[in-house]
């Protein structure tokens, strides 16, 4: 399985395909604990070790200040892991002082950026901490997105931020980069120093806004979108204590673990109060009373209420399946997730997390303090960015809002209406991928649409080791990019393709869904002999842990979106298939168990594979007889192929040369490498379309559409047989729009609906001939019985009636005779089933008992 | 010899002569080993770390190791340099513990090393393991003899705990002056230890003693069993110091300095009691860290892949046909007298993954040999207990054996299918891999006996088994599970089935084959005293050779072929993609193991007649 697992208790709103696709981190439903209201809260000011005591008077006051509520601070950012010491810092840092100068004591105004005149420093660094704050506030005071409204555009999100009473508040670093490089690289070199000064410089530009303390106005500022995303296994000693970004996936979080920041203790015998800091991860607890005429040994006593605890998870995350190089395992890197980060990537997710890269001491035995020789890495979280855009499919963001908007020209102006998400690129953002790369990309894509043997050569790239069936192959890339649905008022038209193969066995039919599976994300394959009900669709089931049931996708809801390949169609269960008449028209699926009532979405385009009833297609016999599939499933499908093992000697031939190359020197020669689209782009063109490709149709191809359907009409009508239905024309149209797709072509034109009228053709002719007369005849799809058929039936029981009334006496006729007589008599080979079918019919006048057909009375 | 017995202390030096400015660089170790290790004298003292040898060697000498990479853990943070009170810098690399303490709040530097589980190759044949086994014991003698003349260096000494009372009258003795060597060793580093952390025989039976109540206590819980306790005897952990390229799997030979670290054993004990949350960010470092009564560790100076087992020089033609005739003889023999199935045997040990394609590799085909139902080898399998190879798949796996250098042989059936996972997978737990049957180095020869299958229940386990086995016979590919998703693998593992009738894994069976024996299929006795009684090694070279051929296929030929394959279809309308691939992979096969690189007519013609014989064999079947 190549798309990510969602994670086993999902829940029905959460199996869908989000609808953005990086959602930011901030959880803006959670309510944030308001300054001083609560005592788990932000406590007040000390950073990594670094003693503000010494500082300028009234900050360094703030720690000995507590003395009945802990005041939160602006300078504290604990989820930078403000109490574990860093390996950088030799232990006699905590000797020499440094200040950081408050946020208030630089004029907000100040535009001289480095001409400051207090030079307070970044211990072990020439950084004043002036002259970071002066950058920073031009930073949020005056940055604007290119090509924007007059408006600063962290102005704006600050007040918004401020007006949600939320504390995080997302920076995006590569607006940093582009406004101030030296103010980025700052940050990312040294992110446990710049970071609170920025926060520091926020809640007092909030102030001003608001004209309140900077103390109540808690922010938190959380850098994301780092210029460069690394993957696990390339973080590096250097990386230590800077600011990174790593991407991959979640496979492990701990539970919530409170983690004591700070410890309020009061002498049991005096009452005294004593205030002590989590400091690398250790509380001290004072041996003796503080208070001079007390002194008591060993009577301090904490006060769990009056201290502070904040959340804090370990996280566990693995490289992502793509980038582990071949013949390698992967890599794990553990993470501390803090406050409102807590429970916000779950197992399984793929993200990015920006953070603090750290390095520890082990201490091999707990018993001894000095720390040994080996580092333990982890990362202090700073921003987590879920990250769903490695699965192509979930690029359907764009078209998602598609569907509640009207189809925007250009759907990079799209992403960038959603206000909250900060991030306009997040369309095609992939794990690892720049502006520029994203670029760089979307110009090869265009440069593919645009030339024009692109149908050709895109048909010629799937599954390009597998021979002929060209036509077959250009139905499945129909089906790969999709037609677009529409909501009409009232009704919901698919957009979904639906393919059926049916073959000889031994015909690639498997190859061929295993190759779309792979170049589909959220491509499930399953095989129909193999699945129960169960194993199609979602199914409830109760959580180990918490003991609740819980709804668990199936195959069909795991590739909403995606496309489903089910092998073995035919010897699918029936419950299973029962599913399926949902699926496939209206794109739901509706469970109703253990009391949980629910509608899922599966907007799954179904890719089946079935082989012939007795294994061997029979030509005598119609598609439907060669499948025994109901026919209102059969209908369900756009296009129904036949794979027919036929020897042909131009194409053996080329077989063989190709095999023959392919065990000589190891290339196979197909004749087509030049013009074979690679599966990885491929794969990425696909996706790029189907995210940003909204075809519609114009009134010329609208015309052609109208009038090849009633052409394909009429030609039944002369015979009295149906050859096509609204269902073929809601086929056509969404093939046509695949067509225009696959030029990334917003107009659906009159050469688009020539294909897909031939498309069909090509498969209606090989399925729905009626194997009697030749003919097309949508009624066998439709019904299983084909015009001729029925006329024939109706001839049938005819002759039977009369035939009884001729010759059955009162002991009736046994079937077997009456079969040969039938036969005797009729030009058409008369089956026994259609005999008993015929019978059926005659229930007024003859009755079947034991093999023996008698009169009624 | 001092190289031998203190590496360290050569890697120190270098260390302190290095040029000014060259920080964090390899300051000529590797050159400085490697040209040691090319003089073969020196190389031949260097003891062989193994099984049998671990417990005997002295902790932090150099030896020498041939194993597979099993496992490729996070890679590790370590102080790599430090900077001593007058100033200097300082080395720590190649080691667990510094021989002099790290002063307070000294100016360090972060390195990076990588490490690897490594494990004895798996299912090695006992002809290719003996003779190292062999030699490992021999080269003890050098450190052993020096080791007792020398007792200048704190843990430099032989710590014989483990040997037998026989080995040493005086063991006793000898366990007091080890544990009073390890305390030594611990004071060396700035440690202070209790009596009770060596890797003693006394202490670690104490161990085992306490453990054993406590396992019962709680149950048998996964994380109560022992740590380590999954890993085969003979592992090791290796530690890389630079970038080189290795690759899950690769069969590699290590040099470096042994290092042994008994705290840790104390350290997962304290794991195993201690919070969900310290373990977690534990246990990757727990993971490398394994006790090392379990895994030595191993900190590598020099890294070499193994290629071949056998030297692999082309024999001259008359050698060739020779060898080759007389494989096929042992093999016919073991088959009763089958010389059909003999040929396709041959050609099983000299197939390779030639190269891959998207959706197949091309080169090895899955055999399927069926035995008669009612011919007596079926008959006599119903007295077989299910777990166990049946007589004739015995008797095949010893021939394989004697012929290739690894062989595995698994018995299909439904209790050994549901027993355990057989596809290798990532523990939660101890975020190791836990290798499973089908962790397999190259050039495997898997041999599964489904002669001893029954009726019976199939559980997830068994069908993800037969899942994981059908999609090595079709991509020779294992998918490696890593909790959230799988990770496919190249194997390069030739299978032989061995069925009554079709077999179940008819779907990805390139060739069945029905044994018709003239004479009494031999027994697995029967074949190892004839693989004992002949010379085999130059059928074993001739094997390797031709296994290791290059294959190419002329112009002119690629004409006749084209013409064979068309004219072939248009006859027998049977014959489809599928007939071609195998025809092709066949005679590929039948060239290589006649040790020609190139197709030719004859071959060719060959092959159609063994093929022709084939489904002679397979007509009268499909009409029953």
């Amino acid at each position: 399985m190549d798309g990510p697992q969602p994670s086993g208790s999902a829940g029905p709103a959460a199996s869908p395909a989000p609808p953005s696709a990086a959602r930011t981190a901030s959880r803006s439903q959670r309510e944030q604990p308001t300054p001083g209201g609560s005592v788990m809260q932000t406590p007040g000011s000390v950073m990594r070790g670094v003693s503000l005591q010494g500082g300028v008077p009234g900050t360094g006051l703030r720690g000995l200040a507590f003395s009945s509520q802990p005041t939160p601070a602006s300078l504290r950012r604990p989820d930078l892991g403000g109490h574990y010491v860093g390996f950088r810092l030799p232990p006699n840092s905590a000797g020499r002082r440094t200040s950081l100068a408050p946020s208030d004591s630089v004029p907000l105004s100040s535009d001289a950026m480095d001409g400051e005149a207090d030079q307070t420093y970044i211990w072990g660094t020439n950084l004043s901490v002036s002259r970071v704050q002066a950058r920073f506030n031009a930073f949020v005071r005056t940055f604007k997105e290119a090509g924007t409204d007059d408006e600063p555009k962290y102005m704006r999100l600050l007040q918004e931020t401020r007006a949600r009473a939320e504390v995080s508040f997302n920076i995006d670093g590569q607006h940093m980069y582009e406004f101030d490089r030296t103010l980025y690289n700052w940050a990312v070199t040294y992110p446990a120093e710049t970071v609170p000064i920025f926060d520091g410089q926020l809640a007092a530009i909030s102030a001003e806004l608001e004209g309140c303390d900077p103390e109540e106005c808690q922010v938190q500022s959380r850098i994301y979108n780092l210029r460069e995303t690394k993957v696990i296994r390339d973080l590096n000693p250097a990386d230590i204590n800077k600011l990174i970004s790593v991407s991959g996936m979640v496979t492990r979080t701990s539970g919530v673990i409170p983690d004591q920041s700070l410890a309020l203790f009061a002498c049991t015998q005096c009452g005294q109060e004593e205030i002590s800091w989590n400091d690398r991860g250790k509380v001290n607890e004072p041996s003796k009373c503080p208070n001079a005429a007390c002194q008591a040994k060993f009577a301090m006593q904490m006060v769990y209420n009056r201290s502070a605890f904040l959340d804090k998870q370990l996280v566990k995350m693995q490289e992502n399946p793509n980038e582990i190089p071949e013949g390698e395992t992967p890599h794990t890197v553990s993470m501390f997730a803090r406050q409102d980060l807590v429970d916000l990537a779950k197992p399984g997710d793929r993200i990015t997390v920006t953070g603090v890269y750290r390095a520890m001491g082990v201490r091999t035995n707990p018993r001894l303090r000095e720390l040994k020789a080996v580092y333990k890495t982890y990362i202090d979280v700073v921003h987590i960015q879920k990250d769903e855009a490695s699965n192509m499919f979930s690029m359907f963001a764009a078209e998602e809002t598609q569907e509640s908007q009207e189809a925007p020209a250009d759907a990079s102006a799209l992403a960038a209406d959603a206000p909250d998400m900060q991030n306009p690129s997040a369309l095609l953002h992939t794990s690892n991928m720049t502006r520029e790369e994203m670029q760089a990309r979307r110009a090869v894509f265009e440069e593919l649409a645009a030339d024009p043997d692109i149908y050709d050569r895109l048909a010629a790239s799937v599954a390009p080791s597998i021979w002929q069936l060209d036509d077959v192959k250009k139905g499945i890339l129909c089906q790969l990019f999709g037609g677009v649905s529409k909501k009409l008022p009232g009704a919901k038209t698919r957009g979904e393709i639906n393919v059926l193969l049916v073959g000889d066995p031994g015909v690639s039919k498997s190859q061929l869904l295993s190759y779309v599976h792979k170049l589909a994300p959220r491509g499930i394959y399953t095989s129909g002999k193999g699945s129960s009900a169960v194993g199609l669709t979602a199914y409830v089931t109760k959580d180990p842990e918490t003991r609740e049931m819980v709804l668990e996708s199936g195959a069909l809801v795991l590739s909403d979106r995606g496309i489903c390949c089910i092998d073995e169609f035919d010897k699918m269960s029936d419950s299973a298939r029962s599913m399926l008449h949902e699926v496939m028209e209206q794109q739901t699926i509706s469970v109703a168990k253990a009391g949980i009532i629910a509608t899922l979405n599966a907007r799954t385009s179904v890719l089946a594979s079935a082989n012939p009833v007795g294994s061997r297609y029979n030509p005598n016999l119609s598609v439907v007889d060669n499948i025994q599939l109901p026919p209102s499933l059969m209908s369900r499908f756009d296009l129904i192929y036949l794979l027919l093992d036929k020897a042909n000697e131009a194409t053996d031939r080329k077989l063989a040369r190709h095999l023959i190359s392919l065990y000589g020197n190891g290339v196979g020669r197909l004749g087509n490498e030049a013009d074979v689209i690679p599966a990885d782009t491929l794969r990425d063109f696909i996706a790029y379309a189907r995210a940003t490709c909204f075809p519609a149709l114009t009134p010329e191809a609208a015309n052609e559409l109208s009038r090849q359907y009633v052409e394909m009409r009429s030609m039944g009508m002369s015979r009295k047989i149906v050859s096509a239905t609204p269902r073929q024309l809601e086929s056509l149209i969404r093939l046509s729009e695949a067509l225009a797709r696959m030029r990334l072509c917003n107009t659906v034109s009159v050469d688009d609906v020539g294909e897909a009228v031939r498309l069909m053709k090509v498969a209606m002719q090989q399925s729905s001939i009626d194997p009697r007369t030749g003919q097309i005849d949508m009624d066998v799809i439709q019904t299983g019985v084909s015009a001729a058929d029925r006329s024939m039936k109706a001839q049938l029981v005819g002759e039977l009636r009369s035939l009884l009334e001729a010759r059955a006496g009162p002991n009736g006729l046994r079937i077997a005779d009456l079969l040969d007589t039938v036969n005797a008599q009729a030009s058409v080979r008369v089956s026994e089933r259609d005999l008993r079918l015929a019978l059926a019919q005659l229930d007024d006048v003859a009755r079947v008992q034991q093999g023996v057909v008698t009169l009624r009375a | 010899m001092e190289a031998i017995t203190s590496p360290l202390e050569a890697v120190r030096s270098l260390y302190a002569a290095r040029p000014a400015g060259a920080a964090g660089d390899d300051c000529g170790v590797r050159e400085r080993f490697a040209g040691l290790m090319d003089d073969p004298a020196f190389a031949a003292q260097v003891p062989v770390l193994t099984e049998e040898t671990a417990d005997l060697l002295p902790n932090q000498c150099l030896v020498r190791y041939r194993g597979m990479v099993a496992d490729m853990l996070n890679p590790e943070y370590y102080v790599g340099e430090f900077r001593r009170a007058d100033g200097s810098w300082a080395t720590a690399k190649y080691a667990d513990q510094l021989d002099e303490a790290v002063p307070e709040g000294a100016e360090t530097r972060i390195a990076e090393r990588r490490p690897l589980l490594l494990v004895p190759v798996p299912a090695e044949s006992p002809w290719a393991a003996a003779p190292r086994a062999a030699a490992a014991r021999a080269s003890l003698a050098a450190v052993a003899g020096a080791g007792a003349a020398g007792a200048a260096g704190a843990g430099k000494r032989a710590r014989d705990g483990e040997v037998p009372a026989a080995a040493n009258g005086a063991a006793a003795q000898e366990e007091d002056v080890s544990m009073g060597v390890s305390m030594t060793v611990s004071d060396a580093t700035g440690q202070t230890t209790t009596a009770d952390d060596g890797d003693s025989g006394a202490s670690r039976a104490r161990r085992a003693a306490a453990a054993g109540p406590q396992e019962v206590a709680s149950g048998g819980g996964g994380s109560a069993a022992a740590p380590g306790a999954d890993l085969p005897a003979g592992c090791c952990m290796a530690y890389l110091y630079d970038d080189r390229e290795v690759k899950l799997n690769d069969i590699v030979e290590v040099v470096g300095v042994l290092s042994r670290v008994p705290e840790l054993a104390a350290a997962h004990m304290q794991q195993q009691e201690g919070g969900q949350a310290s373990s977690m960010l534990l246990d990757d470092i727990l993971a490398s860290h394994l006790p090392t009564s379990k895994a030595p560790r191993l900190h590598a100076i020099l890294l070499s892949a193994v290629r071949a087992e056998v030297e692999a020089a082309a024999p001259a033609m008359p050698a060739v046909a020779e060898a080759r005739a007389r494989a096929l003889g042992f093999l016919s023999q073991v088959l009763g007298g089958d010389d059909v199935a003999a040929e396709y045997l041959l050609l099983q040990l000299v197939a390779r993954v030639h190269h891959r394609t998207a959706e197949s590799a091309v080169g090895t085909l899955a055999l399927n040999l069926v035995a008669e139902a009612n011919s007596p080898a079926a008959a006599a399998q119903q007295q077989q207990p299910r777990q166990q190879l049946s007589q004739l798949g015995a008797a095949l796996a010893a021939a394989l054996a004697a012929l290739a250098p690894r062989c595995l042989a698994l018995p299909l059936s439904v209790p050994a299918l549901n027993a355990r996972p057989w596809w290798p997978r990532r523990d939660l737990n101890t975020q190791r891999l836990v290798g499973g049957p089908l962790q397999l180095a190259a050039n495997t020869q898997v041999l599964l006996d489904e002669t001893v299958l029954a009726t019976g229940t199939l559980n997830e386990v068994g069908l993800r088994n037969l899942a994981a086995l059908q999609h090595l016979m079709r991509a020779q590919k294992v998918a490696y599970d890593f909790e959230f998703f799988s990770l496919e693998q190249p194997a390069d593992a030739p299978v032989t089935i061995l069925s009554l009738g079709k077999s179940l894994l008819k779907d990805t069976v390139g060739v069945a084959l029905p044994l018709r024996p003239t004479a009494p299929l031999a027994d697995a006795a029967a074949v190892a005293s004839a693989a004992g009684g002949a010379n085999l090694a130059p059928l074993r070279a001739y094997l390797a050779a031709a296994r290791t051929l290059d294959f190419s296929i002329a112009p002119d030929m690629e004409q006749f072929l084209q013409q064979e394959l068309a004219g072939a279809r248009q006859k027998d309308s049977g014959v489809n993609e599928q007939t071609f691939h195998t025809w092709m992979n066949l005679a590929r096969l039948l060239a290589l193991s006649h040790g020609e690189s190139g197709l030719t007519r004859e071959r060719w013609a060959g092959m159609r007649a063994l093929e022709a014989a084939r489904s002679a064999r397979l007509a009268p079947q499909a009409a029953a």
